[in-house]
């Protein structure tokens, strides 16, 4: 059932709750002959209860969407961010709660009305059989719809939701991806470094030329480069890892998922730098080692 | 290197070295200025200092390659010149730790190419 077809119905149910009150109010108010000593009293006040009921009930909607408000739940798709068809539901649930009401009443008026004669039974059956009638048709209605259409054609909001949370979805996957390709390739050139200095080292060893001044400067100057190397790998794994936890999040607003978005971006814009920090300090371990080469 | 080479050697080589990585540096920091979108005279500036950079690197990698061969044609640092070092070394720290500044970038490579035309002579 679309949106339209969703307010036709609430239109429809209010307008017979309307009808339904207002029928037993004009019973009560300006038919005296009929009802003889039915007492208006009762009546008025069974009325008071019904429309009070209903004012409960709408101030309870009222208070449930303030509050989602304050929760920023007012995006939901559905009314009152309650799941879909749950007012429906309740409007339908009122009806019969209603039909119960009044048929309850009736059958406790049963001894008064009975001392005003026939006719004022047989207008009570008729009223009786018109509401019975009308809620069976709300009530079949609304459960065959139900039934009828079990999958909802969405609408064109709830499309875009589900297209922004989709997009949303890839782009966090995406940047997650991105992040751990950055991290590995630092990673690598911290261990090529590590190779590249302890090949060095083991070159001299082997030589059996001892380390020099000279040389001794280059191998400080490389293992500050791997050592730089290293904590730039440190940093990315935390960078990594903060981008993943975004990642795992599922914002429900848009302003949310703009935030996670641009959250991750500026995290992967942190690690593109780290990349580049890293590859700077392995140009200058090679430098230093090739110039120990030469 | 096979040899031991003599202290004068090591000085040059480590300061032709140092010169060498603040040069990788300024390249990076200059490339990073790139990418934060600098208005048009500014970018420039950067990628003409990029050009600069790069032919510095080349000079400074032959200094270094030469000291094997008998001692490159450089006289050895002097004091000026290691404070330079040490002072744009922790201003490429600074900027590295901060969001990126492109005057600043501008200023450090200026210093650096300086360097190292002082240091490669």
């Amino acid at each position: 059932m679309n949106a339209k077809s969703n307010s036709n119905v609430g239109v429809f149910l209010a307008l017979l709750w309307a009808l339904t009150l207002y029928a037993v109010w004009v019973l009560a108010e300006y038919t005296p002959s009929p009802l003889g000593n039915f007492n208006t009293f009762s009546t008025f006040h069974f009325i008071l209860i019904i429309f009070l009921s209903l004012s409960g009930l709408l101030i309870l909607f009222f208070s449930l969407a303030i509050f989602l408000k304050g929760q920023n739940l007012s995006q939901h798709p559905h009314a009152f961010a309650l799941p879909k068809g749950s007012v429906r539901a309740i409007l339908a649930l009122s009806l019969v709660f209603g039909f119960i009401t009044i048929s309850i009443f009736f059958v406790n008026k049963v001894p008064q009305l009975k001392s005003n004669g026939e006719e004022t039974i047989d207008l009570i059956n008729q009223i009786l059989s018109v509401l019975s009638t009308a809620f069976v048709t709300v009530l079949g209605f609304y459960f065959g719809s139900r039934s009828s259409t079990p999958i909802a054609e969405p609408s064109a909001q709830e499309i875009k939701e589900r297209e922004d949370l989709k997009a949303n979805e890839t782009n966090a996957k995406n940047k997650a991806a991105q992040a751990d390709i950055i991290s590995m390739e630092i990673i690598k050139l911290g261990h090529q470094i590590g190779r590249d200095i302890a090949s060095f080292k083991k070159h001299h060893e082997e030589s059996g030329v001892p380390i020099g001044p000279t040389h001794k400067m280059i191998l400080q100057a490389a293992e500050a480069g791997q050592k730089s190397i290293e904590k730039i790998s440190g940093q990315a794994i935390q960078r990594v890892s903060t981008i993943k936890k975004e990642e795992e999040k599922s914002p429900s607003s848009p302003e949310e998922r703009n935030k996670s978005q641009t959250a991750m971006s500026e995290q992967l814009k942190t690690l593109e730098d780290l990349r580049e920090r890293a590859t700077a300090e392995a140009k200058k371990v090679g430098l230093a080692i090739r110039v120990s080469a030469s | 290197m096979s040899q031991e080479t003599p202290d004068r050697n090591l000085k040059i080589l480590e300061s032709l070295l140092k010169t060498s990585f603040l040069l990788i540096d300024a390249e990076r920091l200059v490339k990073k200025a790139l990418l934060e979108d600098p208005i048009e005279e500014k970018a420039q500036e950067l990628e003409d200092k990029l050009d600069v950079i790069a032919q510095k690197m080349l000079v400074v990698n032959e200094k270094i390659n030469a000291i094997p061969a008998g001692g490159p044609q450089v006289t050895p640092p002097t004091a000026e010149m290691l404070e330079g070092i040490k002072s744009l070394t922790d201003e490429v720290e600074r900027l590295t730790k901060t969001v990126q500044n492109v005057d600043a970038t501008i200023k450090l490579a200026t210093g650096v190419i300086n360097l190292a035309a002082e240091v490669a002579a």
